[in-house]
């Protein structure tokens, strides 16, 4: 019975231990998502391919068809977290990270190809990431889980242009979008983004939008593409 | 949990360890110290108005770039390391957020900040401040004060520049839109205002 209450109590001690969230939260702020991560999904993106990557193995793929486009196809085209849910879709997983007496912890990377135009010869396209952190969590019984929290580190939009003789797509632009989450609804909440792409052909100028929800513009730019266009 | 059916001693002592350690882990909400966000507030010298900040976040708490990193995108920096989020008894939400930042000599550096009412709302109005810190952490005088309100798509996008002219000793404080349109376009004086 003292053995029982021993490891018990140690038990406890070691969970009183453990850094409170907020700790944890603070000590991450110099935690950055591993290159090698980023790495799988913008090569993905680069290469035009879609599906999903779980702690290093490639678990779905799925086809691009280039008859279809996602400005058109969905209703409700444009928000990144959307669009791991169609086949233009980009997800990378590793939630192997541990600390003590919880695991499943580690860093989620989501978006994929939201918007695309065609001039000419030439595909102009917008895609949308958004990376996510989620701390390790205890999961003693089912449906029972401590410190289980996620939440979003930042969103990644970059503009490419593909040609039928390059393999890989260019990158013209790359944009960084803040977000936070402070448990307060402060955060971009959980609809995310959504990127806007429109081209005018009289300027050759190509405009990017990205807002929050229906109401708040997160950024706006015109990108000339006049030099990157086939002549 | 099974526990043998001969547990008698000592169940108390188990119950209160239990007791902490749910206490423990449930404090995960996002707590801030008051004086954190006081501090700021009173740095930046902006009273809140309409009623006293009750349930201030500071944002960094779970934010992780820095103003420099949103380039003057209003409401990207409300989600920066510097920038609060609060509430007034009057339940209206108030987003302050430092905007830029500008060297005018050793020490001394303009801020240019944002104050948006209503921040999660439809109708967000916004005010812009350039304050002028003598050194950093003290207070800080006000050299400017502009006030809008969004009305159209454009204005949903609102983003701020702050130059420092050495040889003129003025700041040149600019808000564009959406459509690159001129909200505000102003010089104020600064070296004027700077003690010799």
């Amino acid at each position: 019975m003292g053995q029982f209450i021993t490891v018990l109590a140690v038990l406890l001690i070691g969970i009183l231990a453990l850094p409170l969230s907020d700790e944890t939260a603070a000590a991450d702020l110099s935690v950055r998502p591993p290159e090698s991560l980023q790495q799988v999904w913008n090569d993905m993106m680069l290469a035009g391919r879609f599906g999903r990557v779980d702690d290093d193995q490639s678990t779905r793929e799925d086809l691009d068809d280039p008859l279809l486009d996602p400005s058109t196809s969905l209703p409700d085209a444009g928000w990144v977290f959307d669009a791991p849910r169609t086949r233009w879709g980009i997800a990378v997983y590793d939630l192997r990270e541990r600390r003590f007496l919880m695991s499943r912890g580690g860093w989620v990377l989501e978006g994929g190809l939201l918007r695309r135009i065609h001039i000419g010869d030439v595909r102009i396209k917008l895609y949308g990431k958004t990376i996510q952190r989620h701390e390790p969590y205890w999961n003693p019984w089912p449906h029972v889980y401590f410190n289980n929290e996620s939440w979003p580190f930042g969103h990644e939009f970059f503009l490419l242009l593909r040609s039928k003789d390059h393999d890989r797509a260019l990158i013209l632009r790359k944009w960084v979008v803040a977000d936070s989450y402070d448990g307060y609804g402060g955060g971009l909440g959980s609809s995310g983004p959504r990127g806007f792409l429109e081209y005018d052909n009289f300027s050759q100028r190509v405009t990017v939008k990205v807002m929050h929800g229906h109401y708040a513009g997160l950024f706006i730019e015109r990108v000339d593409v006049t030099d990157v266009l086939p002549k | 949990m099974c526990f043998p059916s001969n547990y008698t001693p000592h169940p108390w002592i188990c119950g209160v360890l239990c007791a902490i350690a749910l206490c423990s882990l449930g404090a995960t909400s996002a707590d801030i110290a008051p004086e954190t966000t006081e501090t700021l507030l009173s740095l930046m010298n902006v009273p809140i108005e309409g009623g006293t900040a009750l349930q201030a976040h500071v944002a960094e708490h779970h934010g992780h770039a820095s103003f420099e990193q949103v380039e003057g995108w209003v409401n990207q920096a409300m989600r920066t390391k510097e920038s609060i989020r609060a509430e007034t008894e009057t339940k209206k939400s108030i987003c302050i957020a430092l905007l830029r930042r500008a060297q005018v000599s050793s020490g001394r550096t303009l801020e240019l900040y944002a104050r948006k009412w209503d921040c999660g709302g439809l109708k967000p109005s916004y005010e812009f401040f350039l304050f002028l810190r003598p050194q950093p952490h003290a207070k800080a005088t006000i050299l400017g004060q502009w006030e809008m309100k969004v009305d159209g798509s454009g204005k949903l996008f609102q983003r701020a520049f702050l130059d420092y002219d050495t040889g003129l000793g003025v700041a040149l404080v600019q808000v564009t839109d959406g459509l690159d349109g001129v909200l505000v376009k102003e010089t104020v004086p600064v070296l004027s205002q700077v003690a010799p």
